[in-house]
């Protein structure tokens, strides 16, 4: 089966649509993948050649202002012009992600993959909305980090005293553990895509998120924001001016 | 201050309304460029693009538009490219920031809360992009704060220029 996982964050680097595409290719073992970023036109081009050649499409895009970014939206027209006059036989399968915390705001940019597939006359295979996809990205970042500073703390005890203290292995698991937590929707959610691409099944559309309650969702978010600008060298209240 | 973002094409003039000293008429012509995402007219800047075009202020100008006026032909139920584009970097017009609004979590208003936002999509649109063409626009009042939105749906660009709104 050849798969095609497309993800279109208009970053150069980062991104959490490029941070879910590199996840989900973990769930698709013994296909053949081959991964292509539509950031700018200048891909678009490459991307639409490879078409023709494969079985599924996974798409990965962010959500921008409701909907689709809107060098996505240039992608699928140019996409569904290519998709009529070329054999493409595959299916299109996508994974949005948004800022906000709630997966189903990202329903109508996956509508929008479906009405294109219509359009197409592509498969529309379903997809997954994945809300605080942004929160996601950032903990798949620390949690590394966090997880290898732990190790080497084993392993620096374990090569000076021969052993490893159970504070260091409770503390490696906790970690692991509040990662997967903070995950288990989006990793569910991607075990469920993986078993319906290799089924050849069409999905419900499914919707999740970072597995924090929006009440403690919203502080971190805007406590993250502050951070954020201060690194940029911007104290919260000079972002607050309104231009006339 | 009313705003008038279109795709029509630069033969066609928007004329829905007296004119109005204060009317800006944004023309969506892709002569600039996509957002890159990268947050700095949230986190660097007070509300503006670090990329100097002709959108670098947009967000200050939609943050101010009632009515904000939106013609846009309808691709997949959503908007076209280059007026999505548009949309896309006019996020400073809202703050970093994350309130609870309609029951889900969106980012606070940078300007006062405004009155209307009218949407025209045109050209040929399914039910089904019909219907998710309702709740993008919805979405977007919720997002952009208006209180109220209207929407009208037209198969041609002539349908335009019979209901009034344009002329070519």
């Amino acid at each position: 089966m050849h798969v095609l996982i497309l993800h279109a964050s208009p970053k150069k680097k980062g991104g959490a649509s490029r941070f879910f595409a590199g996840l989900f290719s973990l769930f698709l073992p013994g296909t053949r993948k081959k991964t292509v970023s539509i950031n700018s036109r200048q891909d678009f081009q490459r991307a639409l050649e490879l078409f023709p050649g494969m079985d599924v499409v996974c798409f990965f895009v962010p959500l921008y202002v409701d909907g689709l970014p809107s060098h996505v939206m240039e992608f699928l027209s140019q996409a569904e012009k290519y998709c009529k006059n070329h054999s493409c036989r595959f299916r299109l399968y996508a994974v949005s992600n948004n800022g906000f915390v709630e997966g189903k705001q990202n329903r109508p940019a996956l509508h929008m993959l479906q009405a294109w597939c219509e359009r197409a006359g592509i498969t529309w295979g379903g997809g997954i909305g994945i809300g605080g996809g942004v929160m996601l990205r950032v903990l798949g970042t620390v949690y590394p980090i966090l997880i290898g500073i732990i190790l080497l703390q084993m392993a620096v005890s374990f090569f000076s005293t021969g052993i490893v203290p159970s504070g260091l292995w409770r503390s490696f698991a906790i970690q692991i553990f509040t990662w997967l937590f903070l995950n288990s929707g989006v990793l569910f959610c991607m075990a469920r895509l993986s078993s319906a691409i290799r089924r050849e099944q069409v999905l419900t559309d499914q919707f999740t998120r970072v597995m924090i309650p929006s009440f403690l969702f919203i502080p971190i978010a805007n406590i993250f924001m502050i951070l954020s600008s201060l690194f940029q060298g911007r104290f919260l209240f000079a972002l607050l001016k309104r231009e006339k | 201050m009313k705003v008038i973002i279109h795709d029509l094409g630069e033969g066609i003039t928007f004329s829905a309304g007296k004119p109005d000293k204060d009317s800006v008429v944004v023309h969506a012509n892709n002569q600039y460029s996509p957002c890159r995402g990268c947050f700095k007219c949230w986190l660097k800047n007070a509300g503006f693009c670090i990329m100097k075009d002709s959108l670098q202020h947009i967000g200050a100008c939609i943050g101010q538009s009632d009515p904000l006026i939106i013609i846009s032909r309808c691709c997949y139920g959503g908007y076209s490219s280059p007026v999505k584009a548009i949309l896309d970097r006019a996020i400073g017009s809202s703050l970093p920031l994350f309130t609870w609004r309609g029951g889900q979590t969106h980012h606070i208003s940078r300007y006062p809360r405004r009155k209307l936002l009218r949407v025209y999509f045109y050209g040929e649109c399914t039910k089904f992009e019909q219907e998710t063409a309702k709740e993008i626009v919805e979405r977007n009042r919720l997002n952009l704060d208006y209180e109220k939105v209207e929407m009208i749906f037209l198969e041609n660009i002539e349908q335009l220029q019979e209901a009034g709104l344009c002329t070519f």
